[in-house]
């Protein structure tokens, strides 16, 4: 599986394989909470948004409503906040952004860390779809 | 973390060299950030201290206990010292939810001790900790995480409205996905946002800049509320420093639970057994009560504890404050009367612990 530290990253779908599958994985002691922005290929118009929490399932799963097809060209932006509940003394954090399809991981994952701040944390990765 | 590993060292190395006289003793303590002092096993084995209570505490990834120190022209150096440790918490790669699912596990912690004695005497120990109940983990409390997801959901949802709107007040001719990307490789830039998107987080929902104080309402709120914890032990001692001369020389069992009464009340209810290799094997009983007045930073007990050995009994009241330092650093200061056969003792004593600290915006 590769692993990918950019952030504006393409990703490769198979539109027979079935829908996307968006994943949000919290690999600290952390809580996530995020939405998932669809902005159509011209970057700006916003087809669909979704939002999720690794509160009680992590990772925290979006299925995309339309066929895979649909989605070719189209830009998955995600809006991470995240904490530390305890704050004690953890100074990494690790998220996994990932696709599948079929319950299958589509590579590349996006994987960002960081040092943990102690109170809320904020990141954004992209993945554009081919 | 680095740093904490280094200070064990640099305890451990002036521990075993510097020798000086045992004149005037400070009693052993324990350390780590969070609730008060919590005790290993290993190092309550060690019998630094005439209390046989276990206190229990919220896990911690690393905790260091110094104690039983040399005070010799004024510079304090500890003649004990136990490290405990929760080998899953360790694991980089632990999520929130993993911990929730096996918390048994999570909690369960190891400690290791030496301990330096009386004419080139020394000891180790090796101890184990079960925590049964614990209703004092922030990381286990629904209705913290909750609020939790609750500000950082509102936050989210701020950050997304927010982006158009930075667009276009400041005029910039970009896209929505452009600009995230500008975001994702410029922090001054992504700062300026977080402080822009403040505005359009409901006034009824914690701000970023107060989840510190969110958990610290926790924590005060949580202090003394139920915890019960189970702890096993084993000490080695030598007559000199040869490994082959080491030989097990006792092993220890504790419980220890904690009630709240009223918010700023705790009481403690603590038992130990233990078999003690002195001329045979014999049996060490101790049962004890304490009870804390106070909030998480400070807090007065007052303590009863019988202990029963060789047929002989003895009891121990203590008065004493438990108060934080600094971050990660604890004290106690402790007053103990021992009434042994009808003779009265009077053991002072001051503690200090420390463990992985909180982390707190500087």
């Amino acid at each position: 599986m590769l692993r990918c530290p950019c952030l504006m990253t393409d990703i490769k779908i198979s539109p027979a394989n079935g829908k996307i599958t968006i994943g949000i994985e919290a690999r600290s002691l952390i809580l996530i909470s995020f939405s998932i922005t669809v902005y159509q290929s011209d970057g700006n118009t916003v087809d669909d948004r979704f939002t999720g929490d690794t509160g009680t399932k992590n990772p925290s799963l979006v299925i995309l409503p339309k066929d895979p097809a649909n989605y070719v060209g189209y830009y998955l932006a995600a809006t991470l906040k995240f904490a530390d509940p305890d704050a004690d003394g953890h100074s990494q954090y690790t998220i996994d952004m990932f696709l599948s399809q079929q319950a299958v991981k589509i590579d590349p994952v996006i994987t960002l860390t960081g040092p943990l701040k102690p109170g809320e944390n904020s990141r954004q990765a992209i993945y554009h779809i081919q | 973390m680095k740093r904490s590993y280094l200070f064990v060292l640099l305890i451990a190395f002036i521990s075993v060299k510097v020798h000086a006289q045992d004149s005037t003793k400070f009693k052993a303590g324990w350390g780590n950030l969070d609730y008060s002092i919590p005790e290993s096993p290993a190092f309550k084995i060690l019998g630094t201290d005439p209390d046989n209570i276990l206190k229990p505490s919220s896990v911690r990834s690393v905790a260091l206990s110094i104690g039983n120190y040399f005070v010799t022209n004024g510079a304090a150096i500890p003649k004990s010292l136990a490290v405990e440790i929760s080998p899953l918490l360790l694991n980089g790669n632990a999520s929130l939810n993993d911990y929730n699912k096996n918390k048994f596990l999570y909690r369960a912690r190891l400690s290791f001790g030496t301990s330096m004695g009386d004419k080139g005497s020394y000891s180790t120990a090796e101890g184990i900790r079960f925590t049964i109940l614990d209703k004092t983990d922030l990381r286990a409390n629904t209705a913290y995480l909750k609020d939790i997801l609750t500000s950082l959901g509102a936050a989210v949802n701020a950050e997304d409205k927010a982006i158009p709107a930075y667009i276009k007040q400041n005029n910039l001719n970009i896209s929505q996905i452009a600009f995230r990307e500008q975001l994702t490789k410029d922090t001054v830039l992504y700062n300026k946002l977080l402080a822009f998107e403040t505005q359009f987080i409901p006034d009824d929902i914690v701000k970023p800049a107060d989840m510190e104080k969110l958990r610290n309402k926790y924590r005060e709120a949580l202090w003394n509320a139920p915890i019960w914890e189970v702890g096993l032990a084993t000490l080695q001692t030598s007559k000199d420093s040869l490994l082959k001369n080491l030989k097990t020389s006792q092993v220890g069992l504790w419980t220890s639970a904690g009630l709240p009464v009223g918010k700023k009340g705790q009481v403690l209810i603590g038992v130990r057994f233990a078999m003690a290799d002195s001329v045979g094997w014999q049996k060490k009983y101790s049962a004890g009560a304490r009870y804390y007045y106070g909030a998480n930073s400070i807090k007065g007990f007052a303590q009863v504890q019988y202990d029963h050995r060789n047929n002989v009994n003895s009891t121990t009241a203590s008065v004493g404050c438990d108060f934080n330092i600094a971050n990660g650093i604890w004290g106690q200061a402790v007053f103990n009367f021992v009434d042994l056969n009808g003779t009265i003792s009077y053991q002072p004593g001051f503690n200090i612990g420390f463990g992985t600290g909180e982390k707190k915006h500087s």
